[in-house]
């Protein structure tokens, strides 16, 4: 097996030379660099190994030398891997940069600096490329010995201690923190579609011009990736420069998620304590003990005065979102849209509720319904996939009314779980008999729809007669004894006028749909209603 | 660790007799392609790509390109001459010796401050100001400037300078040619070349950009070459600022390829065409020098030209000079194989004595031999001996000479070398030698230098 050798390319990448130029034989860096040596004549560079690079002092060879081609020439035929000489105030001969294309021996302009240094600079590296490794790997180690404050921390630290930019992107390959340009070039590759998959492992994507290395971040090793770690690899690190920084990406993605799982243990603590205090509230509303009712205080949570209880819901979450952290999410879309509220996980979801002096409306739940719904629409718009929904409950008074108001607010979340809509919130008011047949009531085309219904008996009886009695056998569950008791005629009576009923009718009372219809059409025929049009 | 070198094909123009060839890595013909007299060098790469030779895998193009004369030169430049020595060499003033004719097509001439001693030490400072005085007389009335420098093969400082300071005032559009570029002993003889190679620059410019066109549109990575009096090679690039350079190519090749045919590493060759027959020698890539230097339009330069000798067929006593010659050029210890190429080797009565090689594709012999084209670097110079003795100076002699083969294009690890000659200089107060050396090798190919394995 060929010992692990560095490229000049590679060593040039490290940043050991402070300014330097790349004059001629670009296509020579891949080549493999054996020794760094000091030049003293032109002479002995065809005696140099192949695969030397020799360093000039300007005192030996300068760059605008005339033996400088004589230099390409004899390097170009020992098989070295490039010249390395000062710059001058003189321009490099053209010439002289195409005979370096030409023999691919890379020419490198440095300004005046000893070339004992240059060597003693890369000889190490030479010698030892473990050793560039090493560097990058010790300096990953002890930056990440504690975990990152935050992800700007992380990519901060990580790009300091790589030197090339970095970008933290979660699991749907939307920007967290870091280089954007970084996070720019991933989203060219289709690679990013893939980030949420199972299995997540460190992979190695080209996009663009550049290799970019992708490291996910799991807080359980088994499970999916919570964030992905994209590096933009420098041209060094390819070959035995790579693996170090694979590893060093690793040890950060390792930190990184210690920092995350210290996250979601803290706010799963807050969490518990905050549904065993409402469990409580919600068991013995009328008996608090004092040191219930002063953690709710220092919670910010009212006691006293009419409440509204809101439950949100998960409908349907991709295998991507994380629900531990929606919660945390969600309590910052609500505050958002104005409800600063601390959510309490329940088993069925989240519940909170808002607190007033007095009762509001309860027939007009508008903001409150509204500003739930936009904060839900908020947050999946931020999930692609994700459906939430959310039930509002009535308002009511006192401790015992948080119960009741959260009861109402679980039945309502029931009904807009039925629907298909994104961020459905429904008021537990708004789903009551009473409610509904307001609305339907409400609408002046289908009172018209109604009176057309009813206008042949109109027509056959003014008076009403047979309306009145269609609508008080339909009350009275198409019952004609109990119809003749209500109206005070005889049970034949009532019989004789429904058969009449039933001929005049366009419509048939077996069918369920019909009687419906008709018995809406019949209730709503002789009110007065006034339209505000 | 090293992997076999992929065969890369050298593609040779034989720009006078329109004949082009590749050769592959082990010397086979690969493609060959016969034009008609007159085509361009261009147009005769051309048509070899046409053919089909492996444009890919084309390491390099070594072209003949006919010689340029200032009479047949339509675009000949006006020249602006400097040169540096003031007041040690005003004496013999430039272009002395020039016919009126000849010398009319210099502009500015003038002589300025500067120069060194025969040990490189600065013999007067060099006089800036009146260099760049020179400079803007030249402004927009020369073409190419010539500028000499009194020993600037011992120490080219000055000419290298008020070569930057002229580049500087004069764009560099403007090409400028030092006499140090030629390896001669004389000031006039230097500056003569330099001169003359300044008034054809255009032309050769016209000439290597037609062809290095051709390369570029079908063999983008190989590089483009032009082969020397002696059959070795000129970068293109230097090809521009020295047409005197690769005068009598045609003739240098073929002696080359000539061997190369016949599978010889020396031969006597005798080209043949219908009105004539030229012998010369090549000995183990290199052309024995005649030891007098080229005379180009009458003008004495620095170059050494190769011996040859040059016998017309409508000569009564043709046979017997042929005879002659090819005793004269096997006058050496070792009998040399005789070849025989050329557009008409069979018309040649039989030699008594002598059975020559007559290889198949005689008339690609320069193609060839340009394809095969080795680089070369000599040195002829007086060599002043300081503390550190004789050896010290063979060193350096040698080691210029193989510097010189590098920056030609050599492979250093392949390089011969000629024996140092010496002639030791009694009529000088110093102890000094004249040193002539010759370095040369194949060229270095790019599959040599890629071989190392990560």
């Amino acid at each position: 097996m060929a010992s692990p050798s560095v490229t000049l390319g590679q060593l040039l990448d490290l940043g050991l030379l402070q300014r330097y130029e790349v004059l001629g034989g670009e296509s020579g860096l891949r080549r493999p660099v054996r020794v760094v040596v000091v030049g003293s004549t032109v002479h002995e560079i065809s005696e140099l190994a192949a695969g030397s690079v020799v360093v000039f002092g300007r005192e030996q060879l300068a760059l605008d030398d005339l033996a400088m081609d004589l230099a390409i020439r004899r390097a170009g035929s020992a098989g070295l891997s490039g010249i390395i000489a000062a710059r001058t105030s003189r321009q490099v001969p053209f010439v002289t940069r195409r005979l370096a294309d030409r023999f691919a021996l890379p020419l490198i302009g440095v300004d005046d600096i000893g070339p004992a240094g240059v060597v003693a600079a890369f000889d190490p590296y030479v010698r030892a490329p473990e050793i560039a490794g090493l560097r990058v790997l010790g300096d990953a180690a002890r930056r990440f010995q504690r975990p990152p404050a935050n992800a700007n921390a992380l990519t901060s630290s990580l790009a300091a201690t790589l030197g090339e930019p970095v970008a933290l992107v979660d699991a749907e390959s939307r920007f967290v923190a870091g280089d954007p340009a970084v996070h720019a070039l991933l989203g060219t590759h289709p690679a990013a579609d893939e980030l949420g998959g199972p299995h997540p492992v460190a992979v190695t994507v080209r996009a663009g011009e550049a290799d970019i290395l992708l490291q996910p971040v799991q807080v359980d090793p088994a499970g999916l990736a919570v964030y992905w770690i994209a590096v933009r690899l420098p041209g060094s690190a390819a070959g035995v420069l790579l693996e170090p920084v694979r590893q060093a990406v690793a040890i950060a993605a390792l930190s990184f998620a210690v920092h995350v799982a210290g996250d979601a243990v803290r706010s799963e603590r807050e969490n518990r304590r905050r549904s065993l205090l409402l469990n409580e509230i919600l068991e013995q509303p009328g008996d608090l003990g004092r040191r219930t009712a002063e953690r709710a205080s220092a919670l910010g949570w009212r006691l006293a005065g009419w409440h509204t209880a809101v439950q949100v819901q998960v409908s349907h979450a991709p295998s991507s979102v994380r629900l531990s952290a929606l919660g945390t999410e969600l309590e910052e879309h609500l505050a958002e849209h104005g409800l600063s509220v601390a959510l309490v996980e329940r088993a069925e979801g989240w519940v909170f509720w808002s607190t007033t002096e007095a009762e509001a409306d309860a027939g007009d739940p508008g903001p409150l319904t509204k500003r739930v719904a936009a904060a839900l629409a908020a947050a999946e718009a931020e999930h692609p996939g994700l459906r939430l929904c959310a039930g509002v409950g009535g308002a009511h008074a006192g401790t015992a009314g948080i119960g009741r108001s959260a009861d109402q607010a679980r039945q309502a979340v029931l009904l807009a779980r039925t629907t298909r809509r994104p961020a459905t919130v429904e008021h537990i008011d708004a789903v009551s008999t009473r409610r509904l047949l307001a609305g339907w009531y409400g609408s002046a085309p289908l009172r018209g729809a109604a009176a057309d219904l009813l206008a042949p008996l109109q027509d056959a009886d003014p008076s009403g007669e047979l309306v009145r009695t269609l609508r008080c056998y339909l009350d009275c569950q198409s019952s004609a004894k109990a119809a003749a008791t209500v109206l005070g005629v005889h049970r034949n009576t009532v019989m004789q006028r429904m058969e009449r009923v039933a001929q005049l009718l366009p419509a048939d009372l077996d069918e369920p749909d019909d009687r419906l219809a008709v018995h809406l059409a019949a209730r709503a025929v002789d009110v007065q209603w006034d339209d505000p049009a | 660790m090293t992997r076999p070198a992929e065969t890369r094909l050298r593609v040779g123009v034989d720009g006078v007799r329109a004949r082009a060839v590749a050769v592959d890595g082990e010397g086979r013909l690969v493609a060959v392609h016969r034009g008609r007299r007159g085509d361009s060098p261009a147009r005769v790469l051309d048509a070899l790509f046409r053919r089909g030779a492996g444009t890919a895998s084309t390491d390099r193009v070594v072209a003949i390109l006919p010689d340029l004369t200032l009479a047949g030169s339509a675009r000949r430049a006006r020249v602006g001459v400097l040169r540096i020595g003031a007041p040690a060499a005003t004496a013999v003033p430039p272009l002395a010796g020039w016919t009126t004719e000849r010398a009319s097509l210099a502009g500015p001439v003038a002589m300025v401050g500067g120069g060194h001693e025969y040990d490189g030490r600065v013999a007067a400072p060099l006089d800036v100001p009146a260099v760049a005085a020179f400079a803007r007389t030249c402004a927009g009335k020369v073409d190419a400037i010539a500028l000499t420098g009194v020993n600037a093969l011992e120490n080219p400082e000055h000419e290298q300078l008020a070569a930057a300071v002229i580049a500087e005032e004069l764009g560099p559009d403007v090409p400028v040619v030092r006499g140090a570029e030629t390896e001669a002993l004389g000031l006039l003889e230097r500056e003569n070349t330099a001169v003359l190679d300044a008034a054809l620059a255009r032309a050769a410019r016209a000439h290597i950009d037609e062809l290095s066109a051709s390369v570029r549109g079908h063999a983008p990575g190989a590089a483009l070459y032009l082969v020397r009096g002696d059959g070795t090679v000129l970068p293109a690039l230097d090809g521009y600022r020295h047409a005197t350079a690769w005068r009598g190519a045609a003739l240098g090749g073929l002696l080359h390829g000539a061997a190369r045919l016949a599978g010889v590493p020396s031969a006597i060759v005798v080209e043949v065409t219908a009105d004539r027959a030229v012998v010369g020698t090549t000995i183990d890539g290199l052309l024995p020098d005649s030891g007098l230097p080229r005379e180009i339009d009458g003008v004495r330069t620095g170059l050494r030209a190769p011996r040859l000798t040059v016998i017309q067929r409508r000569d009564a006593a043709f046979t017997g000079r042929l005879h002659a010659a090819l005793a004269r050029a096997g006058g050496g210890p070792d009998e040399l194989p005789v070849v025989l190429v050329g557009e008409a080797p069979d018309d040649l009565p039989a030699l008594p004595g002598i059975a020559p090689i007559r290889p198949e594709d005689g008339d690609l012999a320069a193609a060839f031999g340009a394809a095969a084209a080795e680089a070369a670097g000599s040195v002829d110079r007086i060599f002043w001996q300081g503390t550190g003795g004789g050896q010290d100076s063979v060193t350096r002699a040698r080691m210029l000479a193989l510097d010189a083969a590098l920056r030609a294009g050599a492979d250093p690890r392949k390089l011969r070398e000629t024996p140092v000659r010496e002639a030791l200089m009694t009529y000088v107060p110093v102890p000094a030698a004249r040193l002539q050396v010759t370095a040369v090798g194949p060229l270095l190919e790019l599959a040599d230098v890629a071989a190392v394995e990560p």
